[in-house]
């Protein structure tokens, strides 16, 4: 390869690798932001009062928080961190962290907007609610020892001593607010970078023709859709319209599978988990959606016309 | 000082997205209709960044006073435990600093000719459906962009439907071994919302010397539409009148 093409390569890389991470990085400093805040202002017994104990109930609340907290797959991570460390039960967290980016207010607008009322926004609601509402309950066994990166731990016990002082006023509260967002944002920064160098590495070695090459096939097509949603790594709020310019090519099923699994994992999300989870937990954070959407994919497209 | 470094690091983060959206380079990266975000996050930034260096003041404050009000004191040392984590390590600070590092060392440039290679191309028509829009379908022939033209094909079975049809449209030269020496591609990326969803499309040209057309050559295309053929597909092709040689719009991509 002449040394033009590899340099003229290497700017198409950079290119798309700031790309993803100047479109991401104002929702994981705003998911920063709302962490920084709850760490401060939010004490562990308001939060401790109405976390429900039950698992069921718990990965209800979990898979419907998204609602309240508006954020996507970026701002979703420092969020879940630190309602951990301030005592969050299991599967309210992981039920939250996979359901959020797409169950709530600015993401259902944006599907609505690419593919009106219809089975697909119907189909993405309900089906990223039933998993992760699925995941959740298989969590809620796991205990934070065997779950938690040593750090994520060490807070949890610091949070979980006594504290009787009262809660900060504004004034004093937010510098300390600003500076733990701060914190948490330079945390999940770097496995930002990292997972945005990995997705536009692929992009820039691997030919799109590979996958489009299989999008006929109803089963290996909704495989084709849930790989381009991991590799591309496209936010939440906007990844409606991108799948929408897949629709001629591939089958309504498996843009329902990329609209359903790319939220909850893609490469920039996998090394951000890898932030607060040990490296097991994070392997089932991917695999069990992976394998759950991948099902519904392949049962819509065998069993169902319209999604054929 | 450590808050010191960490306000730094914000604050060239602020700097490097603020120095995109002054020297226009934005838009080589995002869709328009997300600048705003970029925008609030220069703003949010700078904030945190202030955050930083306040406290740092404190801390130093803090050092150089003997006398220190015993209820900050322990609000200080109750903190300490809460930083101790959050000692930025030298490999974190160059993985945060790298999309700033890599945005001044590298030159900026829109996705061009080479990127197309591993894309999949619409040409003369768009491979895949896109949001229709009514207000864009209703331009005149003259005001009409490359994707608007496309999506104009889009709606009809006959490519001869357009013959004798005049354009004037802009986009960069892309050839390939496919284009004999009298014809090129007429190229431009379709963005919704970042370069990871580029999508290039292209329109054949007819123009006797093409093969004098580099790669990546920005052009101005006028001529009328005729009924041809690419890779054994048939479709409107664009008969050159006048090619001029232009600047790369402020816009290079195109956003549906």
């Amino acid at each position: 390869m002449p040394t033009t093409l590899i340099l003229e390569r290497f700017q198409t890389f950079v290119t798309i690798f700031l790309g993803i991470f100047i479109e991401a990085v104002p929702f994981l400093l705003a998911g920063s932001l709302v962490s920084g805040f709850i760490e401060v202002f939010l004490k562990r017994e308001t939060l401790l009062r109405f976390a429900p104990r039950q698992p069921a109930v718990a990965a209800l609340m979990g898979a419907s928080m998204g609602m309240i907290f508006p954020v996507c797959e970026c701002g979703v991570v420092p969020v879940t961190r630190r309602l951990y460390q301030k005592g969050l039960p299991m599967p309210v967290g992981i039920a939250f962290l996979l359901a959020a980016p797409v169950i709530n207010p600015v993401v259902i607008l944006s599907t609505y907007a690419a593919f009106g009322w219809g089975p697909m926004l119907w189909g993405r609601l309900v089906f990223t609610f039933l998993i992760a509402f699925l995941v959740g309950l298989i969590f809620a066994r796991a205990t934070p020892q065997e779950t938690f990166t040593p750090a994520v731990q060490q807070q949890m016990q610091v949070a979980a001593l006594p504290d009787a002082s009262p809660r900060p006023s504004l004034r004093q509260g937010t510098p300390r607010a600003l500076a733990a967002a701060g914190d948490d944002f330079l945390d999940m920064a770097r496995y930002l970078v990292i997972g945005s160098l990995l997705a536009a590495a692929m992009q820039t070695l691997v030919p799109q023709s590979t996958l489009l090459a299989i999008g006929a096939n109803p089963v290996l097509s909704v495989v084709a859709m849930m790989l381009l949603a991991f590799v591309l790594s496209i936010c939440s709020t906007v990844d409606a319209f991108v799948a929408l310019a897949f629709t001629g090519i591939f089958t309504p099923a498996s843009i329902l599978a990329f609209l359903v699994f790319g939220p909850m994992v893609d490469i920039k999300s996998m090394t951000m988990f890898l932030g607060v989870f040990q490296r097991r937990k994070v392997a089932y954070l991917v695999l069990l959606p992976a394998s759950l959407a991948l099902l519904l994919g392949v049962f819509l497209s065998l069993n169902a016309g319209a999604w054929r | 000082m450590k808050n010191g470094l960490k306000g730094l690091v914000m604050l060239s983060l602020a700097y490097f997205l603020f120095s995109r959206i002054t020297n226009g380079t934005l838009f080589f990266y995002i869709n328009n209709r997300f600048a705003w975000l970029t925008f609030l996050a220069v703003i949010g930034f700078f904030v945190v960044a202030l955050g930083y260096l306040y406290r740092a003041r404190l801390v130093r404050d803090m050092l150089d006073t003997t006398e220190e009000d015993d209820h900050d004191h322990e609000h200080h040392a109750h903190e300490h435990s809460h930083d101790h984590e959050h000692n930025l390590s030298r490999v974190g600070l160059v993985l945060v600093m790298l999309p700033v590092i890599l945005g001044l060392v590298v030159p900026a440039s829109p996705l061009g000719a080479v990127a197309m290679g591993n894309r999949e191309v619409s040409v003369g028509r768009l491979s895949s459906a896109m949001a229709p829009r009514e207000s864009r379908m209703a331009a005149s022939n003259r005001e009409k962009n490359l994707l608007d033209w496309l999506m104009t094909f889009d709606g009809s079975a006959d490519p001869a439907a357009f013959d004798g049809q005049e354009a004037k449209l802009t986009g960069f030269v892309y050839r390939d071994s496919r284009h004999g020496d009298d014809s090129f591609m007429l190229s431009r990326f379709v963005v919704s919302c970042c370069v990871a969803d580029a999508t290039p499309i292209g329109l054949i040209v007819q123009w006797p010397d093409a093969s004098a057309l580099a790669s990546d050559q920005w052009v101005e295309v006028a001529g009328h539409f005729k009924a041809g053929a690419f890779d054994g597909r048939s479709m409107p092709v664009l008969m050159a009148d006048e090619i001029k040689p232009t600047a790369m719009p402020n816009q290079p991509y195109l956003f549906p």
